[in-house]
């Protein structure tokens, strides 16, 4: 590939980056520093025509301070970081052995199984979770199975709570989890495992010494892919939970489209966005270490 | 190494190894199809075949990776068969080597003495002895990525050595070395194994390679047991077209048994009127269609006396080979003749007539 061809293909991702990430973001950045009016839009603007006929930069931090004062943020924030973080090791628990499965299995049988693993996707992600509602709720499905078959006398609170969130993650993110940890055991010379057994080490304790270490990077990538969306989910915490379940996604909408507090919704995005940098950081802190041949 | 050389001096000879009758199909093909051996203490074994003969499968089987559908592997007296790969007393060197490439040299050496309950010293000190023995204490905390071909390969023997296994599995331990790096290494092995007193067993493709380290060598073919021997025995007494032409090369003519004079089998070559005699080492009285092989280093340019065993072709082609000229003689019947004349002896020019003989010992008689 010629320079000017190369400089061509890097530059159209990296506009289209520009236009659909990082613009409307810096937009973000810029409402979360406005002050919150009753107007429309509702925040006042960043620059102002002074009546002197400069312009005057008016920075105003309100917003941020508004989510330092009020204890309702910091636990929203520390919601959505305790269920994602609960529902990533959920995935992480049922996606390693269901990858390994996968990888271990006969080569003309993986595709099959990759492919339902990605089936899910073929249907819209709201009426999943709206399925998922049927299944769950007092007269739900599960609910009435469980009651004629008398194992249980009332319905069982399935749906509304902590639980049903916990679940709708899991079910929603579990290919992120097992996607990449298979495409790092595809790679795995299954030798070493053979190597692992022929010099004492029980089949266990392989999988944690040779296994997982080597396709660390899959788990890794995995866990991410499931924890940040997880961390800022709406859909599935408004559908499912329950009026306690407390979470920034929630806390986001009703910001902005019940109490039109733009400023406050923009600072705790842009907040969340940092929390959520650091892990993805570490990760590529980690990736120098593991990509090596 | 005291551990196993402490063995040696209690056990009787003779069935360190016992594998009796043992078979493995996969999906309906046979890889090995009845082979029974005994391998003896100490030994040096290399279980040699061509691709698809069952050599690999063998080994796998010994290792515990496959279960065998039928038959017995016994070691030490006691029996493997169903006995997990973890439990065995045997390690193998593998082919790629399979080094675990998050570890050093050092954490791959000590990944199997971490597996038994050893103080940290102790695998310390027996890290210690494994990277001294291969020559590799400078590299110890190297990965091995950072590793050339050979010091990977000595790594793997390390790693496999260091729990001082009854037995040791190498497969195809110098495929993947350069050539003068496969003759130094092999020679490094055969001194290592007989410095540990470990049973070795090696598992190649390379006649040439079997008979420079083993003591015996077992010949597998379509999955079954051609023939047994020392190297020597294999080479100069085959029982098969296959084995003597497996060893090296050789000149194999039909010929017709024509009868037996004390200690000695009278034949005739087909197309050839000459009769011929060679020992009779079968002891059989068969008689009927036959093949002679004669290795063609052990004949000779015959030079005025004619001998009894001797035939006249023309020179048609010579390759020099440094230490010796590879000929092709060709027969009255268009035939041809390998002929291995060693350099100090002047050869003839292309075209001209040249008298080859044997010693009766030379010439094996072939049934197979």
């Amino acid at each position: 590939m010629s320079g000017r061809h190369r400089t061509l293909a890097i530059a159209a991702p990296f506009a289209w980056m520009l236009t659909f990430f990082v613009a409307p973001l810096a937009i973000v950045l810029k409402i979360s520093f406005s002050e919150s009016t009753a107007e429309r839009p509702p925040y006042a603007p960043l620059f102002e025509m002074g009546t002197d006929g400069g312009i005057a930069f008016q920075p105003s931090v309100s917003a941020y301070l508004l989510l330092l004062s009020d204890s309702l943020y910091f636990y929203a924030f520390l919601g959505s970081l305790r269920i994602a973080a609960v529902s990533t090791f959920v995935c992480l628990l049922i996606g390693l052995p269901m990858a390994y499965a996968i990888a271990r299995s006969r080569p003309e049988r993986r595709n099959l199984l990759v492919l339902l693993v990605m089936l899910p996707f073929w249907t819209s992600f709201l009426i999943r979770v709206y399925a998922w509602m049927a299944l769950l709720k007092p007269t739900g499905i599960l609910n009435n199975v469980l009651i004629s078959l008398g194992l249980v006398d009332e319905p069982l609170p399935l749906m509304n709570n902590d639980f049903a969130v916990h679940l709708g993650i899991v079910y929603s993110y579990l290919p992120f989890m097992v996607l990449p940890i298979y495409a790092a055991l595809e790679k795995m010379d299954w030798t070493l495992v053979e190597a692992a057994a022929d010099l004492g080490c029980r089949p266990l304790r392989t999988f944690f010494a040779v296994t997982t270490p080597l396709c660390w990077h899959g788990i890794a990538a995995g866990s991410l892919l499931v924890f940040i969306p997880a961390a800022g989910e709406f859909v599935i915490p408004d559908l499912l939970g329950g009026p306690d379940t407390l979470m920034v996604g929630r806390v986001l909408w009703t910001e902005f489209f019940i109490n039109r507090d733009w400023p406050a919704a923009a600072a705790l995005t842009i907040a969340m966005l940092s929390v959520l940098l650091l892990p993805i950081l570490a990760f590529q802190r980690m990736g120098v270490d593991t990509d090596r041949p | 190494m005291s551990r196993a050389a402490a063995e040696t001096a209690v056990s009787e000879p003779g069935s360190f190894i016992r594998i009796e009758d043992i078979a493995k199909s996969f999906s309906g093909v046979p890889a090995v199809a009845g082979v029974s051996l005994e391998i003896r203490r100490g030994e040096l074994f290399c279980l040699l075949g061509a691709s698809g003969s069952g050599k690999t499968t063998l080994l796998r089987m010994l290792a515990g990776f496959e279960r065998p559908d039928r038959g017995a592997i016994s070691i030490d007296g006691a029996d493997v068969t169903a006995m997990p790969p973890y439990l065995r007393p045997v390690n193998l060197m593998f082919q790629s080597y399979a080094l675990f490439p998050h570890m050093s040299v050092e954490g791959n050496i000590a990944f199997g003495l971490r597996q038994e309950n050893l103080s940290r010293s102790e695998i310390a000190r027996r890290v210690d002895e494994m990277l001294a023995l291969v020559q590799m204490t400078a590299f110890a905390r190297r990965r091995p990525h950072e590793l050339s071909g050979g010091q990977r390969q000595r790594t793997a023997l390390a790693r496999a050595l260091a729990k001082l296994p009854k037995v040791l599995l190498l497969d195809e331990p110098l495929a993947a070395l350069d050539r003068k790096l496969r003759e130094e290494t092999r020679q490094e092995l055969v001194a290592i194994q007989a410095r540990l007193g470990i049973t070795f067993i090696v598992v190649t493709h390379d006649a040439e390679e079997a008979m420079g380290m083993a003591s015996r060598i077992a010949i597998l073919k379509g999955g079954k047991l051609a023939q047994i021997g020392s190297p020597s025995a294999l080479y100069d007494r085959p029982r098969s077209r296959y084995v003597a032409d497996f060893l090296g090369p050789v000149n194999l003519f039909e010929c017709e048994i024509l009868g037996h004079e004390p200690g000695s089998v009278v034949l005739r070559l087909a197309d050839l009127d000459t009769e011929l005699r060679v020992p009779d080492e079968l002891g059989t009285a068969r008689t009927g269609r036959a093949w002679l092989a004669i290795r063609p280093e052990r004949m000779t340019q015959s030079i005025g006396v004619a001998p009894v065993n001797r035939m006249r072709g023309v020179l048609r082609a010579a390759v020099f080979r440094g230490e010796s000229h590879s000929c092709r003689i060709e027969l009255p019947n268009g035939k041809s003749v390998l002929f291995t004349a060693p350099t100090v002896v002047p050869i003839p020019r292309q075209g001209e007539s040249v008298e080859l003989s044997w010693p009766p010992s030379a010439g094996v008689v072939l049934f197979e």
